[in-house]
């Protein structure tokens, strides 16, 4: 009886182990984003994720010094270009899964397969509806038009979003071209600040008329206070759309659960976490039949620029901080 | 003493590497980004070095040489502004004084008046005092401890001469001070040179907004590693020049008080007007706003989410704080036991001059080698041992002044009456340093507490702490809803303040 009871133990306590999975999450999105999504996987399988936040590089930097010691099964973050910096780095596994390639359009994934898009975020143009018609706007090329001069608020270049944008006008329309843009829009700029939310609160209280951001910053800001006199503008959709970007994830290449790993991204790209993945925070989601949070219905649909493969902005990204630095865009 | 000087090492060794991809980025930085870099840099020191120079000298005679009353609390007013990370008053002030901002609009609305024409909030000068503000208690408590130290009988003899306080002061006391005024100047430039997140805030570029930029956008190591090595030259130099200007050789005068300015009624006020306006924008002002803020998005809920933050921050200070005090108390106790030490503990201070992000992707780097995994305790020993680095050289500055002053005289007697060297230690030194222990973990709690690049590079997954989680919400514009972690920060920073404090003037 006693061995028995030993047995029982012993066999239980593996069984639990077994059930008991864990997967590494290292992850740059902040924690309120991921935190109620990862609870649900784990209440859905039993799977525990564990995760590390912080920003993409050091996160990257970090995958790089454990090598293959590293404990993450998943790489996730915001923002292409960080993607693309962890797989030109050798840090992500290809990952062969129908479910994702079916789901993520191939334009918000990497070729290979080993970084996949979750929700679509777009930058797009701002303003203050007391001051700008939405007839008078068009393109981002025309903000760096003269008739925008000292109206234009803009976040710091050093932010990888503004860097994304310039690598797809860079894509889109040639170095000179684009470098052209960015000096327009630094001539109109009244004023450039640290973050989105900070351009947002110059719009809205007449500091500046228009500028550029996320729209999910947009979103929380209305959250707070609805009677702000801000509305969201989608520039481009007579050429080559908004430019979008995502939030990701992948696969790390030293992972020792990629079996679990893939399946817990495929659950991601699913309709079911879609929903909660995209609307905490606002975005958009990748999947077409998942509906959007009432706030994000309210903007309007919009095309987004489908042709720029989301590897590029990371390809170019160093081509557009140079060519910002050119601009004197700080 | 490997481990320590590693990061120094490692920046050393890869800024003689060149490699292929990273040429043009480096070549890119050189020719379009340095220029503006040194001369930022440079106007943002000299300014903040100035103003510290200024405010710290000036409330240290108000509380040593000056007939006061309330000068306890003086005291403990100038330093409390120590508690506020520099990030954290550069976002108050950008967050009240844009635009946008609370203060901006309130005379916008109330008065038609767009104070954006009077005051720029991001011109190199605004920013240096803001930073002032937070940095002058470092001054202050310099210039504190040299004019209790100084010598008195000279102040006599110069007023016997016929010379005016203020004579006396310019002709006597400052010439007197050029050692502190030394010191005070590379302690600020070093704190300056180091800082990330206050200046990004103003989106104000320095060399350690050019090494993030090279490291998370360019992607490129190389070129932020090379971008390191022009400040931590500048810190070489700022040591060296340290050395040669020892301030510790001063010994405590017999006459240990002295009054020189004796202001009447009318001076009085006058003082009183020009500290209350001081105190207000250092201490009262920010702390103002963090309440507004925090009554405005008060809950319950909010409360109870800091509250894992707050046990992380602290076990964190604490560890840290220990370990910190307890290696410098062992380095300097070799050091007194073996004078051809010093050097090499000076040499251990070059942590200080390196910002926290280079110490953190250095020890990741070398600790590569050894093939770790960080996601454990290790994760957190790591952590322990980078925050060592950066601030071992102000816990172990502390403790070497109360070192230095117990007399070899003690250690003689002790040793003639058949005492061991270990029993000396523990039975004469440790009792006489127990107040600076204190102190100097104190000091070192705060730093750690403050502390935020190498918190959010190198710790475990598991731990927050106040400053990361103020980081994250910062990095997102939402200002508002750090102020239930700043103040929580604030208060301990304070309450470690007030203690020290407690322990130096009896309040």
């Amino acid at each position: 009886m006693k061995y028995l009871s030993l047995m029982v133990l012993i066999f239980g306590g593996l069984t639990c182990q077994t059930i008991a999975k864990e997967l590494v999450v290292y992850t740059s999105r902040k924690e309120h984003l991921v935190k109620d999504i990862f609870e649900l996987y784990t209440k859905k399988t039993g799977i525990k994720i564990k995760y590390k936040t912080g920003k993409a590089p050091a996160l990257i930097q970090t995958l790089k010094a454990e090598g293959s010691n590293t404990p993450a099964d998943i790489f996730m973050t915001v923002d292409a270009g960080n993607l693309w910096h962890a797989s030109s780095q050798d840090l992500l596994a290809r990952i062969e899964s129908k479910t994702l390639q079916s789901n993520i359009p191939s334009h918000l994934r990497e070729e290979n397969n080993k970084w996949f898009g979750l929700s679509i975020r777009a930058r797009t143009i701002a303003y203050n509806t007391k001051k700008v018609k939405a007839s008078e706007l068009t393109t981002y090329e025309d903000l760096a038009s003269k008739k925008w001069n000292k109206r234009l608020c803009l976040r710091t270049s050093k932010k990888v979003y503004n860097q994304s944008l310039v690598a797809m006008l860079i894509h889109e329309l040639g170095e000179k071209k684009a470098e052209e843009i960015v000096k327009g829009w630094v001539n109109n700029a009244v004023d450039i600040f640290s973050n989105d939310t900070a351009v947002l609160k110059a719009v809205a209280s007449g500091q500046c008329d228009l500028g550029i951001v996320n729209t999910y910053y947009y979103g929380r800001l209305k959250k707070k206070d609805n009677s702000l006199p801000v509305k969201l503008f989608w520039p481009n959709q007579k050429t080559y759309g908004v430019h979008i970007n995502i939030s990701g994830a992948g696969v790390t290449k030293y992972s020792k659960n990629k079996k679990e790993a893939t399946k817990f991204l495929e659950w991601l790209a699913g309709p079911e976490a879609q929903k909660q993945f995209a609307q905490v925070n606002m975005e958009n989601a990748i999947l077409d039949s998942v509906s959007q949070s009432k706030e994000v219905e309210s903007w309007g649909s919009y095309k987004g620029n489908s042709s720029f493969q989301l590897s590029k902005a990371g390809m170019l990204q160093s081509k557009a901080i140079k060519l910002m630095r050119r601009a004197n865009y700080k | 003493m490997v481990l320590f000087t590693g990061p120094f090492f490692f920046i050393v060794i890869n800024s003689f590497k060149n490699p292929k991809s990273e040429t043009d980025h480096w070549n890119f930085l050189l020719t379009e980004t340095l220029p503006s870099l040194i001369s930022n840099t440079f106007i943002l020191i000299i300014s903040c070095v100035l103003l510290t120079l200024l405010f710290g000298f000036i409330q240290a005679v108000l509380t040593t040489i000056t007939d006061l009353k309330f000068k306890k609390y003086l005291h403990l007013f100038f330093i409390i502004p120590l508690a506020y990370p520099l990030y954290v008053i550069s976002y108050i002030y950008v967050g009240m004084f844009e635009y946008g901002g609370e203060i901006a609009t309130f005379f916008r609305e109330s008065f038609n008046l767009n104070i954006l024409s009077l005051i720029n909030i991001k011109h190199p000068l605004s920013i240096a005092l803001i930073f002032s503000f937070v940095l002058s208690p470092y001054s202050y408590l310099f210039f504190r401890s040299f004019l209790i130290r100084m010598n008195y009988k000279q102040i006599w003899c110069a007023r016997s001469l016929g010379k005016t306080p203020f004579q006396t002061l310019l002709s006597v006391i400052i010439p007197q001070a050029k050692p502190w005024i030394i010191a005070v100047s590379i302690l600020i430039s070093l704190e300056v040179l180091c800082d990330f997140g206050g200046v990004s805030i103003f989106n104000y570029e320095t060399f350690t907004v050019a090494i993030y930029e090279a490291w998370m956008g360019l992607f490129s190591l190389n070129s932020a590693i090379k971008l390191s090595l022009l400040p931590l030259l500048l810190a070489l130099i700022f040591f060296g020049l340290n050395l040669l200007v020892p301030i510790h050789n001063f010994k405590i005068d017999a006459i240990n008080s002295c009054i020189l300015f004796s202001p009447n009624i009318a001076q009085k006020f006058l003082i009183f007007v020009s500290v209350f306006i001081y105190l207000f924008f250092s201490l009262m002002l920010p702390l103002g706003v963090l309440l507004f803020w925090f009554s405005s998005n008060f809950s319950i809920s909010s409360l109870i989410a800091a509250a894992p933050y707050l046990f992380d921050t602290l076990l964190l200070g604490f560890s840290a704080g220990i370990i910190l005090s307890f290696l410098s108390l062992l380095y300097l106790t070799k050091e007194r036991l073996t004078s051809a030490f010093k050097p090499i503990t000076s040499f251990l201070k070059i942590g200080y001059a390196l910002p926290g992000t280079i110490v953190a992707i250095a020890l990741m780097n070398i600790l590569s080698i050894f093939n770790l995994n960080y996601f454990g305790t290790l994760a957190y020993i790591i952590l322990i041992l980078g925050l060592t680095i950066r601030f071992f050289a102000p816990v172990y500055d502390l403790q070497y002044n109360s070192y230095a002053s117990i007399s070899m005289k003690n250690d003689w007697a002790s040793r003639s009456l058949g005492a061991s060297k270990s029993k000396t230690f523990f039975q004469v030194h440790l009792p006489l340093l127990r107040p600076a222990l204190i102190s100097s973990f104190l000091l070192g709690f705060l730093e750690i507490i403050k502390e935020m690049p190498i918190t959010m590079i190198l710790r475990p997954h598991n731990t927050n702490t106040l400053s990361t989680k103020i980081y994250e919400l910062t990095s997102e514009g939402e200002w508002e809803q750090t102020s239930i972690f700043a103040l929580t920060l604030f208060v301990f920073g304070a309450l470690s303040l007030y203690s020290v404090s407690k322990k130096e003037e009896g309040l």
